[in-house]
């Protein structure tokens, strides 16, 4: 598992976008609460907040909760969730369409009978959009690439680094979060 | 002369597909208008001005020109609640449309890459043969400054070193680790690759 941090650098590689955007992002949502400041202590961050962030960043807006909390059209858990179950677990994701103006996204994934669901999400009362329109199409290979990062980040630790480390090379000393 | 393969559309592999992408346009276009006519209503409702229980019978007496808003007070609400319902209806016909578009779409995209999958692995043959013959090729260069290394020549003043180690990797580790990603994907035959190249 990942710290917030490590999280943030993951989504970057994956997306291939400049060095430190997704951490830009995930300032202006955790300054609103969306997700849980950590500062010092190198926690694991939650698929939730990882969702957060990735929402955050490819829709360029901090204003995510109106993202996070659409519903499908015919039912079941919210976008946040569902999104934050695949991040966990991409093997079974096949496309996530985000529409980047207004909130609206569809996902599609390989269902419980292997064949191809899609699944339309939308805010329950519709705001005012403009005329035009932006969509973001996110493959599956973002979601592994994601999965993978997260899954092998280094382990960090907080506080000063054990005093046996001072006679250690540089590459074999443990790995220290820095400033978030 | 190569010859040049043709990527059907999605629409050519699956006669499904326009049709339900043609449908899935038009609702969202429904949707964006009823969109559209809420603001405008929404908008209306909040510039209203004030008198607005003159109804159109009332301005007839009065013998005043009639107010469209004015003339059915209710008429605004009701048409917001029309299009309440009918939104409703409209995102459940969009959510089986996109899901229509979704099967037909990846139905189209299996159909076109069973089709193009020979050619995708004639070229990716043809990336691992020149990519050998480009690895030889260096070997030769190599061997080259080697030898004039041995004799001592000060050869880098007259001869600019182009080495390509930065391209092929040390000991060309970047080439034989894109092969093996093509041995793997069963793209080229293990035995065609050289000792040197093989991991």
């Amino acid at each position: 598992m990942a710290t917030a941090l490590q999280a943030c650098q993951a989504i970057d590689d994956a997306l291939r976008l400049q060095h430190k955007t997704a951490e830009g992002y995930a300032r202006r949502i955790r300054a609103q609460g969306i997700i849980p400041a950590t500062q010092g202590k190198p926690e694991h961050i939650a698929s939730a907040d990882i969702a957060a962030i990735l929402v955050a960043t490819v829709t360029s807006s901090a204003t995510v909760v109106d993202y996070l909390d659409m519903r499908p059209v015919s039912g079941g858990a919210t976008f946040g969730e569902t999104l934050a179950r695949f991040i966990a677990k991409p093997h079974d994701l096949l496309d996530l369409r985000i529409d980047a103006v207004a909130p609206g996204a569809v996902l599609t994934f390989r269902g419980h009978d292997h064949g191809v669901r899609a699944t339309t999400f939308m805010p329950a009362e519709s705001p005012q959009r403009p005329a035009f329109s932006r969509e973001v199409h996110i493959g599956p290979d973002v979601f592994i690439n994601l999965a993978h990062a997260i899954a092998a980040a280094p382990e960090v630790r907080a506080g000063r680094r054990p005093l046996r480390e001072r006679y250690r090379t540089y590459e074999t000393t443990s790995r220290f979060q820095e400033n978030q | 002369m190569k010859q040049k393969t043709i990527v059907r559309a999605l629409e050519d592999a699956d006669p499904t597909y326009a049709p339900a992408k043609d449908l899935l346009a038009k609702l969202k276009a429904n949707l964006a208008t009823i969109d559209r006519e809420d603001d405008d209503l929404r908008f209306r409702l909040s510039n209203r001005k004030p008198g607005a229980e003159k109804t159109s019978r009332v301005a007839a007496l009065l013998g005043e020109e009639v107010d469209e808003d004015n003339a059915a007070p209710n008429g605004i609400s009701e048409r917001l609640k029309a299009n309440a319902s009918s939104r409703v209806d409209l995102r459940a016909a969009i959510e089986i449309a996109t899901q229509r578009l979704a099967t037909a779409r990846h139905a189209a995209s299996k159909t076109i890459c069973e089709e193009v999958r020979k050619e995708y692995a004639t070229r990716v043959k043809a990336v691992a043969d020149a990519l050998v013959a480009a690895h030889q090729a260096h070997a030769e260069l190599l061997e080259l400054t080697e030898e004039l290394n041995d004799r001592d020549i000060a050869w880098t003043g007259s001869l600019p070193p182009m080495l390509a180690t930065a391209i092929f990797g040390h000991n060309s580790g970047r080439i034989s680790g894109w092969l093996k990603d093509a041995v793997v994907a069963g793209f080229v035959d293990k035995k065609s690759i050289p000792q040197e190249l093989a991991r």
